[in-house]
């Protein structure tokens, strides 16, 4: 199971330009759970958009997301405001987990700006649940911020929102240079100002692993450019599209490769590379064996050119 | 809006099991914003490194030194967490003295919330160290060194000290070393 | 030393033996969990949890060595949380796994009831509240599997934080405990040099929940001896030199091998990975009765490097092993 069909039940605008979705299982069942600042994956109308959960991961009955439109964005936005309906189904990934609370912190410095405080809604749901001790700075737009209410009424009123951006960055400065040791950093926000947070933190004698981020980009998935791979062996090519490994179009088209993690991690699907230039996107190959090009591992690289031959 | 993964650095780290002590006094760390340096014991070369860091660190930002003559003392005990509450993200700890009063000193700033990149240490002496005794599951100071045998001061057994060190409890394990004429086992998976 | 409760037949048939090649070496062999495997004598590895005949008997051997050593049983404050996810996701992996006997019911929010029909316990507790469970969420649930149970934290480096491991195979937990993955495979050789723990700290950091993995290791113990912790090393070392001097029929009496299964799931509430040890044992004098078990386990014990035969405390017997098994098979030793 990694895919998840998924029945909008509940779309709310809560403010100008946002649009929040309950998601929930078509037949009612519990959904996975999801560590807190997960995101989620969901097919929209033909892209792969991750947005960050804003509801309680714990034995979940339903998930909520906040999606910002961007109307010169690549569309998945614009698809989830305009085209989707209550009632309809939507495909999704498991949630992913790649901006967790760090459970041994002392104290946990939260700092959202704009819709960047979703991930951090998360966050508070659960130092609510374990009595962990937070302190948040809210930066927003007047009038467009979103999840206010739940961010005030997680911190009991303590959390402090900023719509003015000199006042937000005074205030942080402060912040920063006034925390117990022990004190984790999270930042979720536009680029510039993760940067400015992050910048603020290490001139203030932050070390690289009390600083945690994340940030808004293009696409969570790299499905990778398709490529043609000729067996030697044989003398057939095989076309491996976007989105498919080069392991899955091998067996697909009857070609046994030992594999174990499809993960780039094992090392069981090496296979040798006879002739192109090998895309390494493993964990599992060093350095000087990436830098030959003369094998790669099927399950996660690719081809960096149009073809690869494999004497298979 | 959508997300990218972060970008994770993938270097290896070493994997110590013995602790790495520079051979030289560590550098103060400039971009710290305050410094708490503590000289445990009373030896001269104990004092002239806390000295020349406090020196340092003094003309860059706020520093405390804490001179302590036992960690196990509690009044010592008590001042050395006292500094360690009132430090700020942003503080790094630096100890000096004899191994095991170094890694005493350690291991209390790791459980008010340091973390590595927040501690410096430098060792006059390697010549005692703690020892986890894993049969009376105590830990003891002794006098001694990974590879050596020593009888424990806790339950008499004449033990082996290990070359397996651990941060968490800035302690070596040690076990009976004469149960078989063969090495003790290592503590550590088959 | 465990009283047997199953059948030889029994034990036989749910042995995951554990090498495909006639040479071992360390390596990151981890699959995704839950694939079923066919042996020559029947299958292993359907659940993340496995029970057995021996249940109750290494259950109650657990709940005695907990009573005798506390030491063997430790959550960090921090690694609250992570033990109630963990408490969670075994009752839900025992209630899919075990349909008939164990089930978990959600009565509201936060609030649930767990019956485990084999020790004829039910339970209600809310999530997260350590008042409403009779004690620690982790041993709580330790006592209700016979897997032991390490909680690894993810912070920059992996820290196993908590756990509870009562059949350790020559380490330490109470001395492991707080140690980061890395430093706990220290001593181990050649790991280093080829990346490979390296490579399975890489792979932890970035499992995610709801797709766990699993992979096995492997060592010999002398006698039914699930404890061979560092701890008791003077009850169970001499053992080492014992076996040297002991007829054919009783070293393959004594001699077991020894394999663990280990699932690596990454928690989905707390982002805490569990690592979960699964050990079964196998007399060789069992183990020759499959043929083709037999003839593989005698070559890999034969080819072992030195190293790799000295750090899994078998350097002593291990020729004599190998030996024990080709004559097992009629073969030349």
């Amino acid at each position: 199971m990694t895919t998840l069909e998924l029945l909008v039940t509940a779309a709310v605008h809560p403010v100008p330009g946002i649009r929040s979705l309950t998601l929930a299982a078509p037949d009612g069942r519990d959904l996975p759970g999801f560590v807190p600042g997960s995101h989620l994956v969901i097919e929209c109308g033909g892209r792969s958009n991750a947005y960050s959960l804003t509801s309680d991961g714990t034995a979940p009955t339903s998930y909520t997301v906040s999606v910002l439109e961007v109307p010169d964005g690549s569309g998945g936005s614009r698809w989830v405001h305009r085209e989707l309906r209550v009632g309809e189904v939507v495909t999704a990934r498991l949630p992913r987990s790649l901006f967790p609370p760090v459970a041994r912190a002392a104290k946990h410095l939260l700092v959202a700006g704009g819709i960047g405080v979703t991930p951090i809604v998360s966050h508070l749901r659960a130092a609510r649940t374990w009595r962990r001790e937070t302190e948040v700075h809210y930066v927003f737009r007047e009038g467009r911020g979103a999840h206010v209410d739940d961010v005030l009424a997680l911190t009991d009123g303590a959390a402090e929102l900023h719509t003015d951006r000199a006042e937000f960055c005074a205030r942080l400065e402060k912040a920063l240079a006034d925390q117990p040791l022990g004190t984790h950093l999270y930042v979720c926000g536009p680029a510039a100002m993760i940067d400015h947070v992050l910048d603020t933190a290490r001139g203030l004698g932050w070390p690289e692993s009390r600083l945690h981020c994340e940030r808004f980009g293009l696409d969570a998935l790299d499905p990778g450019d398709p490529f043609d791979v000729t067996l030697t062996a044989t003398g057939t090519t095989v076309r491996v599209p976007s989105g498919t490994s080069l392991l899955e179009a091998l067996e697909t088209s009857g070609v046994d490769v030992p594999n174990l993690c499809r993960q780039g991690v094992c090392g069981e699907c090496r296979i040798p590379v006879a002739a192109g230039t090998p895309l390494h996107r493993d964990l599992f190959l060093t350095e000087e064996e990436k830098a030959a090009g003369d094998a790669l591992m099927a399950c996660v690289s690719r081809s960096a050119g149009p073809s690869l031959e494999v004497p298979l | 809006m959508t997300l990218t993964e972060p970008v994770t650095e993938v270097v290896p780290p070493p994997a110590p099991s013995l602790p790495d002590w520079p051979a030289d006094p560590p550098a103060v760390d400039p971009s710290a914003t305050s410094y708490v340096v503590v000289a445990v014991g009373a030896d001269a070369g104990t004092r002239e490194v806390a000295g020349a860091w406090v020196a340092d660190a003094e003309g860059r930002a706020p520093t405390t030194l804490v001179v302590l003559d036992a960690v196990a003392d509690p009044r010592d005990r008590a001042e050395l967490t006292e500094a360690l509450e009132r430090a700020r993200t942003g503080v790094r700890v630096m100890a000096v003295g004899g191994q095991h009063d170094v890694l005493a000193v350690l291991t209390a700033a790791r459980d008010a919330g340091a973390i590595d990149a927040e501690l410096a240490a430098y060792c006059t002496h390697t010549d005692d160290l703690p020892m986890y005794c894993a049969h009376c599951r105590a830990t003891h100071r002794v006098e001694a060194r990974p590879g050596e045998e020593v009888t424990c001061p806790g339950c008499a057994r004449v033990l082996e000290i290990h070359a397996h060190f651990t941060r968490a409890l800035g302690s070596f394990l040690a076990s009976d070393a004469h149960a078989a004429g063969l090495p003790g086992p290592t503590g550590a998976r088959p | 030393m465990t009283a047997l409760a199953s059948s030889a037949a029994e034990l036989i048939a749910g042995f995951p033996f554990p090498f495909p090649e006639d040479r071992y070496r360390y390596s990151t062999n981890v699959e995704p969990a839950g694939r079923s495997v066919s042996t020559p004598a029947g299958q292993w590895g359907a659940a993340v949890v496995d029970i057995d005949g021996e249940y109750a008997a290494e259950l109650a051997e657990r709940a005695d060595i907990l009573r005798r050593d506390p030491t063997r049983a430790e959550v960090l404050p921090h690694m609250q949380p992570a033990a109630w996810d963990a408490a969670m996701t075994l009752m839900r992996e025992l209630a899919t796994a075990y349909p008939s006997t164990m089930t978990l019911e959600r009565l509201g929010d936060a609030r649930w009831r767990w019956t485990n029909g084999l020790l004829g316990l039910t339970q209600e507790f809310v999530y997260g509240d350590g008042g409403t469970l009779p004690e620690e969420p982790l041993r709580w649930i330790a006592g209700q599997v016979q897997e032991d149970v390490v909680l690894l934290d993810q912070r920059d480096q992996l820290y196993g934080d908590a756990g509870v491991v009562t059949f350790a195979a020559d380490w330490s937990f109470g001395f492991d405990v707080g140690m980061s993955f890395l430093e706990i495979h220290g001593p181990v050789p050649r790991v280093r040099e080829e990346g490979v723990i390296t490579r399975a700290h890489e792979f932890l950091k970035r499992l995610q929940p709801h797709q766990p993995y699993r992979r096995t290791n492997w060592t010999l113990t002398i006698g039914r001896r699930l404890d061979v912790s560092t701890e008791l090393y003077p009850e169970w070392g001499p053992d080492r030199e014992m076996i040297q001097r002991v007829d054919d029929a009783t070293f393959g009496r004594l001699v077991h091998l020894r394999v663990e299964v280990q699932h690596l799931v990454r928690l989905p509430d707390s982002g805490a990975i569990m690592f979960l040890i699964r050990t079964y044992m196998l007399p060789l004098e069992l183990l020759a009765t499959v043929e083709s078990w037999r003839r593989r386990a005698a070559e890999v014990l034969a080819e072992l490097p030195a190293d790799m035969a000295d750090y899994k405390g078998i350097i002593k017997y291990r020729d004599r092993a190998a030996s024990w098994l080709r004559a097992a098979g009629g073969e030349a030793p």
